[in-house]
């Protein structure tokens, strides 16, 4: 039974159990209590939870009868356990294919038995999307179904980017049918030249002359028109793929950051680099190419059959069987390669990494094992490509044997007629050449199908990004320059994973022109906290209000107008320094840039850089400080003049001299605006309005330093812990320098002596 | 010492399984309630090593382990087979025992395999990452929901299905 199929079985099985109610939530499971693979599905009505396996109801509960329901994360799956006045009770197993469903599934529960209306979207339900056509699942966050892939619509739909330069293509048709005509007429000379010419006793120099030119010309114009297809071929695909990369480049960056970064960053640029390139090859090499061949493929069958039909199908029959041949060796071929490169891709990994570490491997003296390691992992590699090789160099004549199959036919039944004398020598050269040419391309032909497969992945891992919702969604409804930026955090929660909370129900508000400090340990949730705030990432459930409006209804670009950043890395890009200064405020004159840079106390030092503003940074450029650098970061904020300033972990990574400056710096960023700052140093929040202390996911204290001091609670000993650790690394540093003063006095004495 | 290995003497461990089909403890006359079982060493050592633990476990910052069975032998047969049950239920990962077909669709390869726990089908992406030799003989493949199927074996299977995988591990 399919997984459609049994849904909908199972929906009517369901609702009987759950007595007609309305099907709040469901979703199918697959696991038994016993840890064999089932057919299962677990609902949720309004009174009741039920769980249907294989057919059977084997559970039906009120959720009257129930305390809470937790949805544990296990290796390779999960389990749903209800805690009852009774104890606590295991109700559905299921595989990590349904994790997300079921802490769904528990939190609407735990909402229903808690008396709360549950809030149930796609958004805070994700069902997992099947294919309507064969049931499998899409492939996740898509709705591409790798069986069901429209693959010729896929390239219809690349066929359809080509449209702004269908001209360039119109010109390639043209110049395909004038190449194919040459090649067609080429061996017809050629006939001409051994039946008019050579063959003949009376032939005259002059139908000689004019038979050599008319070949002399055919080779010129092959020569004109394959220079002229491949210019503009090249200049056709190379507007395409142009416009491609500039279609994912807009888009990535318009994508949230939760998509970003769930793909790896060699996957995205592979996308933008290699899959375009790929596209642009197919297009270029491979399937204009194609066209023409088959072209001439269709001119060269009506010309043959025209000539002689039997011995046409002498080469055209065994035509397939070739092909088929052909591609079998050459599958079995990949597949071997395909082992050999895997274990290729071992040994260049673990070179990788050893170059990386080679100070650890050198440090600990392991130079040898690792040269064992290498060894063998190498050998590995050379006994898989010497057992290749020797398979290519058996099998690769016998490919090219296959090819030239067809042409001994047309030689054995050709040459019989010429013998027989009906038909002429030119002739059998004629067809001789035909069939040769037909059966060179064989190989090419049967490549075909493989290069298409690859050009349609790539093209679908393009298509796959540019299909993606982005994340400017906001009505811009709102607007931004009256606003006085106050927020109202209701009832927020998030996970990175849905089924991994990391922040729970945070109901909070902070006042315009508040400066709000997020304190906890670390993985309380503080980052988090901000990455929601700065839009970075949309909350689960709940809504974070700005001015009373939901930030979700501001578009992304007025949203980030009103914040400043300045994180604990501060990135700058290649570039000057005023260009880096300037990077949000792109118009700002040289003056604003200078005011800023000395009201983030960054003018003296760049004053002391060798080209001043005009510094080059950045990659390949002159190397700031830390301190530098987070410096340029706050004129960059004071620059763009945001409402709210984010500060996260503005201090973190420079020492105690810097650290003022930056403070320093930083009081004249966050004067009037509203402020949420992360401190690993929580004497620097002492300044704020207020703190809010995180304490797994939840706001656990609320409260000035002073308030928090003396409530002598989560803040108070965070506070102490951190000052007993200042204390001792204080007597360790005065130790040490104790320690080294008395070596030191040691040495002079034993040099006095 | 907080710092040091605590291997548990098993005559103070009493492991239950509870009306609601789940693993409690008894440890040194105390009812520790529910707790969670875990392999320190899941590829080395399966019913060695075993960490005892709070039922918050997963938590980083309220980790608590109670102790450490250093053998399953140790404990009675009953207990040990109790023990193993938990473990079971905790690391879900079938043994692939045959396979029917492998098949690479624009680079996710659907697998169609019999396990442990029945007949699976799968998909796995991004070979390099989710099918993982162990050593020379174990493989470990992860679909692309976080699932994982285990070969405990590969010279053990049969020639059928050494022949359709021998490419992909």
């Amino acid at each position: 039974m399919s997984e459609i199929t049994a849904t909908i079985e199972y929906s009517n099985i369901v609702r009987r159990a759950l007595g007609e109610e309305e099907i709040l939530i469901a979703s199918p499971y697959d696991v038994s209590q016993s840890g064999e693979y089932v057919k299962g599905m677990f609902a949720v009505s309004r009174t009741t939870f039920c769980a249907v396996e294989d057919g059977r109801v084997i559970l039906t509960e009120k959720i009257s009868s129930v305390e809470k329901i937790s949805c544990g994360e296990y290796t390779g799956g999960g389990i749903l356990e209800a805690f009852t006045p009774c104890g606590r009770r295991q109700i559905v197993r299921f595989s990590m294919r349904y994790i997300e469903q079921f802490t769904a599934i528990a939190e609407v529960i735990n909402e229903l038995a808690s008396g709360q209306e549950p809030l149930i979207n796609d958004k805070t339900f994700p069902t997992e999307s099947l294919c309507p056509r064969c049931g499998r699942p899409f492939i996740r966050n898509t709705n591409i179904c790798r069986s069901c892939t429209d693959k010729l619509g896929i390239i219809k739909r690349l066929s359809s980017l080509a449209k702004p330069c269908w001209g360039l293509y119109v010109i390639l048709l043209m110049l395909f049918w004038v190449s194919s005509v040459v090649t067609v007429v080429s061996p017809m000379l050629s006939k001409h030249l051994i039946n008019d010419v050579l063959n003949f006793k009376n032939a005259s120099v002059k139908t000689l002359i004019s038979i050599v030119a008319l070949m002399l010309l055919c080779s010129v114009v092959t020569w004109v028109v394959s220079a002229l297809r491949d210019v503009v071929s090249s200049r056709a695909s190379n507007r395409l793929v142009m416009d491609l990369r500039n279609h994912i480049f807009t888009k990535l960056q318009k994508m949230p950051l939760s998509y970003i970064e769930t793909k790896k960053t060699g996957d995205l640029m592979q996308r933008i680099n290699n899959d375009t390139q790929r596209i642009q090859t197919f297009i270029q090499d491979i399937a204009i190419m194609a066209v023409n061949e088959a072209c001439l493929f269709v001119a060269i069958a009506i010309v043959t059959f025209s000539l002689d039909p039997v011995m046409s199908l002498l080469i055209f029959v065994p035509m397939p069987l070739a092909v088929f041949l052909v591609n079998k060796i050459r599958r079995s071929i990949q597949k071997r390669y395909m082992k050999q490169w895997r274990r290729l891709d071992k040994l260049t990994n673990r070179l990788t990494e050893v170059l990386n570490g080679i100070k650890v491997v050198k440090v600990f003296g392991r130079e040898n094992d690792e040269i064992v390691r290498f060894k063998e992992t190498a050998a590995v590699v050379r006994d898989i490509t010497c057992k290749n090789e020797k398979y290519v160099y058996t099998v690769f004549p016998l490919i090219r044997f296959l090819m030239s199959f067809g042409s001994y036919f047309v030689l054995l039944y050709g040459g019989s007629k010429v013998l027989g004398g009906s038909m002429s020598v030119g002739e059998l050269v004629q067809f001789s050449s035909y069939g040769s040419y037909l059966y060179s391309k064989l190989e090419w032909f049967s490549m075909l199908p493989r290069h298409f497969t690859m050009a349609v992945v790539s093209s679908q891992r393009v298509f796959e990004v540019l299909d993606e919702t982005d994340s400017d969604e906001g009505l811009d409804s709102v607007d931004t320059d009256t606003l006085a930026p106050s927020f109202d955090f209701e009832n927020v929660s998030f996970g990175y994973k849905s089924y991994r909370k990391v922040l729970h129900n945070i109901s909070e508000s902070v006042k315009n022109g508040e400066m709000i400090g997020l304190v906890g340990h670390s993985g309380a949730g503080k980052s988090t906290m901000i990455n929601l705030i700065m839009r970075l990432y949309d909350p689960d459930r709940g809504r974070i209000l700005l001015d009373g409006n939901d930030i979700l209804d501001y578009s992304q670009k007025s949203y980030k107008e009103l914040l400043g950043v300045v994180l604990q890395e501060s990135y700058l890009f290649s570039g000057t320094i005023l260009e880096n200064i300037r990077y949000t405020a792109p118009n700002a004159g040289v003056e604003q840039c200078i005011a800023a840079a000395k009201k983030a106390n960054a003018h003296d030092f760049i004053m002391q850089l060798p080209d001043g503003y005009n510094t080059y940074v950045g990659e390949k450029g002159y190397k700031l400080s830390g301190g530098e650098r987070q410096r340029i970061s706050i004129a960059r904020a004071i620059l763009a003049n945001p409402k709210i300033l984010i500060l996260d972990e503005a201090t973190a990574s420079v020492d105690t001299e810097t650290e003022q400056k930056i403070q320093q710096a930083l009081l004249n960023v966050t004067e009037g605006k509203t402020v949420f700052a992360i401190a690993h140093r929580l004497s620097t929040l002492k300044n704020a309005d207020r703190l809010f202390v995180l304490e797994d996911g939840r706001i656990a204290e609320t409260g000035t330093h002073e308030e928090l001091i003396e409530k002598n609670g989560i803040y108070a000993s965070l506070l102490k812990a951190q000052q007993e650790m200042a204390v001792s690394k204080v007597t360790i540093d005065n130790t040490h320098t104790i320690e080294n003063t008395e070596k030191d006095d040691e040495r002079e004495d034993y040099e006095n002596e | 010492m907080k710092n040091e290995l605590n291997f548990i003497n098993p005559s103070e461990l009493s492991f239950r399984l509870s009306s609601g089909n789940l693993m409690e403890l008894s440890y040194k006359g105390e009812d520790m309630g529910r707790v969670a079982l875990l392999r320190m060493f899941p590829f080395m050592y399966e019913d060695e090593y075993i960490s005892i633990r709070c039922e918050n476990y997963s938590r980083a910052d309220k980790e608590q382990e109670i102790g450490i069975i250093r053998s399953l032998n140790e404990l009675s047969e009953e207990q040990a087979q109790l023990v193993r049950g938990e473990l079971k239920k905790r690391y879900f990962v079938p043994d692939i025992l045959s396979v029917n077909e492998v098949k690479e669709e624009l680079g996710h390869i659907s697998w169609n395999v019999v396990t442990s726990a029945g007949d699976r089908e799968f998909t796995v992406t991004d070979m390099s990452s989710n099918i993982r030799s162990v050593d020379s003989k174990r493989v470990m493949l992860t679909d692309i929901y976080g699932n994982r199927y285990y070969i405990p074996d590969v010279t053990l299977l049969d020639d059928k299905t050494l022949k359709i995988i021998e490419i992909w591990i």
